[in-house]
């Protein structure tokens, strides 16, 4: 009698595991042949959400350019470059690009330069906040395992064990930060490299293959890092320009601003008027 | 039944099971989805080819798109902007943005002008042609910022099948009480989701760009209102009422072609 119920049992085991496993492999494609009308994929609504708050600040001196501005369906910035060096933060790709496209690079230079300088402090000063704040965590660390150790000979294997513990955790909070730091330097190097690319793409020309409506954009340069670079070719936004005391000059029709030595040109780009720095027009 | 033969009755329908259901192979799927219609990509190309017909329209869009700001921090703006469009040689753009900025782009068949009413100001690039023409010399050889210049242009089918690698049917939504079909499509670099009226013409409601590759995959969005595919706008319409003190100022592109000139090969359009 055992035998039969011995296999009935095991087949209907069998049987269950494996419609258990039909069940999960439906579930894993996606709930395929059913799901919503007109042979729709199942999309998510859910997930998602959180994200930053906004936490108020000044109300200027933020870019109005980026990739999304342009409304493109198309970008240079491909998956394929996203591995490569081509993958790029928005604004510091924007500035870098209208800045270094034209004859001068004095300008773009000495930005990237100050972009990749304070990114720099950035990162420096965050490794320094990190390592103070395990530096803490260490000494706390030390000094619970010390008085606990004091106190509670006779529990040599917990406190031992607790200790094990702390040291993992501590361990997992270096390791998630040494990953924090990774990627804090990821992002630097990208932002890096697409400013150097974007500047590449201008230098050969503005846009990649056939997808022309990739619009990418200028975008003027600060005050601060105008104040001591005047090199032919940067360009300032029309803010930067109004701080400027400058003397109207019509020649041939066109208009320009000399301000004290320097010359300047209004000119139209992206949606702005912005002011490029220019040789002076024949006969001035 | 003897337990041996119920064993060997079971296992068989086990293995006649697992045979229905398995899963196709990669080239049987592939096939099975080549051969299906794709509704979603039917949608989306009847769209495509609906506009690109079209021998005029008027359209406004409300606009937002995020930017990235060098922090790491996400802001959106936005404009309002309405379409005039009387193909071949017939464009205008009124923008409003966010900031209270005012621009007027036109194309009347001969030049492109661009005029800024606040800071009196104006860009004129002479180039003949059509609307095709004038939107792709805006853009890549002036640099001037034409959101959703795609959709403006007759070869819209053929530029949509050149991006897209897939799209889905999300599901019918209803927006502004018409029901659209919420279509999601993917691209190399940019995915997007457009939303069409499932009657009648198949004018975009809705359109939600994502550059997935950039930093913060920022969004670009735009609800689109009040299509209007008789327009019939007066023949001084394309011609802009621009005051004499306004001044006359040039693009950046050509300030910067003038510096450093560009390879003969490269150097398309009409750019003065």
């Amino acid at each position: 009698m055992k035998g039969p119920i011995l296999y009935k049992s095991l087949t209907v085991g069998i049987l269950i595991l494996f419609v258990a496993a039909l069940a999960m492999e439906a579930q894993a494609r996606g709930g395929r042949g059913g799901g919503g009308g007109g042979g729709s994929r199942n999309i998510s609504r859910g997930g998602g959400g959180g994200g930053r708050s906004f936490s108020g600040g000044s109300a200027g001196g933020f870019s109005r350019s980026g990739p999304a501005a342009g409304g493109s369906f198309s970008s240079s910035r491909s998956s394929a470059s996203f591995s490569g060096s081509g993958f790029g933060g928005s604004s510091v790709g924007t500035r870098s690009s209208g800045s270094s496209q034209g004859s001068s690079q004095i300008g773009s230079s000495a930005r990237t330069q100050d972009r990749q300088a304070g990114m720099s402090d950035r990162t420096a000063s965050r490794t320094t906040a990190q390592t103070e704040r395990q530096s803490a965590r260490t000494d706390r660390a030390s000094v619970q395992s010390e008085s606990q150790a004091d106190r509670q000979q006779g529990r040599t294997e917990r406190t031992t064990s607790r200790q094990d513990g702390r040291t993992e955790r501590a361990q997992g909070r270096q390791d998630v930060q040494q990953d924090r730091q990774q990627e804090v330097t990821d992002r630097q190097a990208n932002r890096q490299d697409a400013a150097r690319d974007i500047s590449d793409d201008y230098h050969g020309g503005y846009h990649h293959g056939d997808d022309w409506d990739d619009w990418w954009g200028y975008a003027a340069a600060g005050a601060a890092v105008v104040a001591g670079a005047y090199a032919v070719g940067t360009v300032i936004s029309a803010t930067t320009y109004s701080s400027l005391s400058c003397s109207k000059v019509i020649v041939n029709g066109i208009t320009y601003s000399q301000c004290g030595s320097t010359w300047y040109q209004p000119t139209y780009s992206g949606s702005d008027v912005t002011y490029v720095v220019i040789n002076p027009p024949a006969g001035h | 039944m003897n337990p041996m033969k119920w064993t060997v009755c079971a296992v068989l329908c086990l293995i006649g099971a697992v045979t229905a259901v398995a899963p196709f192979s990669a080239a049987e799927e592939k096939a099975l989805e080549a051969a299906a219609p794709d509704p979603a990509m039917e949608s989306l190309m009847r769209t495509a080819h609906f506009l690109a017909q079209l021998k005029e329209f008027r359209v406004h869009m409300r606009i937002g798109y995020d930017v990235v700001q060098e922090s790491g921090q996400k802001i959106e703006f936005g404009e309002r902007r309405t379409w005039t469009v009387v193909r071949p040689d017939r464009f205008r753009a009124d923008v409003e943005r966010s900031d209270g900025e005012k621009a007027a782009i036109v194309f009347d068949g001969k030049a492109i002008t661009v005029y800024h009413p606040n800071l009196n100001m104006y860009a004129v690039s002479e180039i003949s042609g059509d609307i095709d023409t004038a939107v792709k010399h805006l853009i890549k050889d002036l640099n001037v910022r034409m959101p959703l210049s795609l959709l403006l242009v007759t070869s819209l089918p053929k530029e949509l099948e050149k991006r897209v690698v897939r799209a889905d049917l999300v599901e019918t939504s209803v927006l502004e009480g018409t029901p659209c079909a919420h279509l999601a499509v993917r691209g190399d670099a940019v995915d997007f989701q457009m939303w069409v009226p499932i009657e009648g013409d198949p004018l975009p409601r809705r359109i939600v760009l994502t550059y997935k590759n950039d930093e913060g995959q920022p969004q670009f969005w735009a609800n689109f209102s009040d299509w209007n595919l008789t327009p019939n706008p007066p023949a001084d319409f394309f011609s802009l009422d621009i005051p004499k003190d306004a001044s006359r100022i040039q693009f950046l592109a050509q300030v910067r072609q003038s510096m450093t000139p560009a390879k003969p090969a490269e150097k398309k359009g009409g750019a003065k």
